[in-house]
């Protein structure tokens, strides 16, 4: 796998003046916009106004308020069409050759997402509405299907008058990577609860022989075994490094030949209008995301092929 | 006098949950143990296997299988965490030794015996782990306040971790034949 400077680099030299000569452009655009129609809104809002105070009313009086509505929905439009437009061209131009030169069996598809019956089986929460985009699909070293994504599930209520409310359990990126065998038990490694976690912890929790360890996750399993042999003390560094060093909350689950991996990073992918076209913290974030799903199958799988399991 | 009540049944209730937590927390390094004892009693029962291979091709005399075989009919009478870890260790000297001689490595035999006994490595590791994570956490219950004055109270007493010697093929390992 590429060095992040390299990948970075090499995106900077291909395609980085264009898309920054059109993000600016774009913005430019959405900058008059929202400039001209906030001009209108003050004329008719000023008029408005003198004509109540002068008692005069006329017809254009009283569609002020239509008037304004309108040009806010002009706003509106005009800014997410603008938006949208070069989101499309910072994916195809940014973001697909980013995953390409970290690793060239990756394929980028912002089209494309994760089923939720297959995010289901990683067993994380119940949800009522899912949907997912932003897809990134090969192998892991030629041999282990990897696959991962932009996903959001919501929960949603109804109170009693019939109003519905949904609120958000999980926004971030999901994936998931063959293991090198079935281990035909499920063990689930979350976020630490705290003291909520201490007290309800339950009869499958597994108490880790690392506290640091036990300071970051919590684990859960049938077979404590079998949890061991898999967390050995070079996965459980590898796992304790990255979120102390990224401080992005995760969680993994893996389950028979499988390996569920989520990460609560929020929307990705996407560009920020207002930052340059190649926003270096930002595609840190994500090779850091992508080079720990590596390492962390790869050490993973490794512990799973020494196992006589 | 209805807080005086109060507070007897609050400092009751503190007890009576302080004290079963221990006698859980002990159950659990039992029970652990009890699953260490398991991959051991595996382990040593490949002993004689493992002897039979030495002795074709190092043609050393049977003292050493009795030595071996004494010390694990005294573990299995005991079950005592000391010979465990005694036998343990003799075992690895034994695999280390075995290093030595790379004809008796490539032995059908050997390769059979060694991939039983990789498996049961694995395993035993594992539930070491799991044992010496259970102690630890006991220990820190008889250790921490107000834990500790019922730990008195009712003779809860510290438990040993299992440890292993760090025994490396390229050593030079003697064998008390």
């Amino acid at each position: 796998m590429k060095s992040f400077n390299d990948v970075y680099q090499e995106i900077y030299n291909e395609n980085y003046e264009e898309l920054e000569k059109l993000r600016k452009s774009k913005s430019r655009k959405m900058l008059i916009i929202t400039v001209v129609v906030l001009i209108l809104i003050f004329l008719i809002v000023s008029s408005y106004f003198l004509s109540f105070k002068n008692n005069t009313f006329s017809m254009m009086t009283m569609l002020t308020p239509i008037i304004i509505f309108i040009c806010f929905l002009m706003l509106i439009i005009g800014v997410t069409v603008n938006r949208q437009k070069y989101a499309l061209l910072f994916k195809e131009k940014i973001i697909s050759p980013f995953v390409k030169n970290i690793d060239e069996n990756l394929t980028f598809n912002p089209k494309n997402g994760i089923g939720a019956n297959l995010y289901r089986q990683g067993d994380f929460e119940w949800f009522d509405l899912y949907s997912s985009e932003d897809s990134i699909s090969g192998k892991l070293d030629g041999k282990y299907a990897l696959s991962m994504a932009e996903v959001h599930t919501q929960s949603e209520s109804e109170d009693s008058e019939g109003h519905r409310t949904t609120y958000t359990i999980f926004h971030g990126i999901f994936g998931y990577i063959e293991c090198a065998k079935d281990i035909t038990t499920t063990l689930k490694i979350h976020s630490d609860k705290g003291l909520l976690g201490k007290v309800f912890k339950g009869k499958t929790k597994i108490e880790m022989d690392s506290s640091e360890f036990e300071e970051y996750f919590d684990v859960y399993g049938e077979n404590k075994i079998i949890a061991m042999q898999i967390l050995t003390s070079d996965v459980m560094d590898l796992m304790i490094n990255f979120i102390r060093e990224s401080k992005i909350q995760y969680e993994l689950t893996i389950k028979n030949n499988s390996i569920y991996i989520r990460f609560h990073t929020g929307e990705v992918f996407e560009p920020k209008m207002l930052k340059k076209a190649l926003d270096y913290n930002m595609l840190k974030k994500y090779y850091d995301i992508i080079d720990f799903v590596f390492k962390v199958s790869r050490a993973i799988n490794e512990a799973i092929e020494n196992t006589d399991i | 006098m209805e807080y005086v009540i109060g507070i007897i049944v609050i400092i009751f209730l503190i007890f009576l949950i302080q004290y079963n937590g221990l006698v859980k927390s002990k159950k659990k390094v039992q029970q652990a143990y009890s699953t260490i004892d398991v991959y051991l009693t595996q382990r040593f029962d490949l002993i004689p296997n493992l002897v039979e291979c030495v002795k074709a091709y190092t043609k050393h005399e049977s003292s050493l299988f009795e030595k071996i075989a004494e010390m694990r009919t005294s573990y299995m009478n005991t079950k005592s965490l000391t010979e465990a870890e005694n036998l343990n260790n003799e075992c690895n000297r034994l695999i280390a030794y075995i290093e030595n001689y790379p004809d008796l490595k490539a032995s059908t035999q050997y390769l059979e015996l060694q991939k039983k006994l990789s498996k049961l490595e694995s395993q035993l590791q594992a539930a070491r782990r799991i044992y010496n994570a259970e102690v630890t956490a006991y220990n820190t219950k008889i250790s921490v306040v107000p834990s500790n004055i019922i730990a008195n109270m009712f003779n809860f007493k510290e438990e040993k971790l299992f440890k292993v010697e760090d025994v490396k093929a390229k050593d030079n390992i003697n064998i008390d034949l």
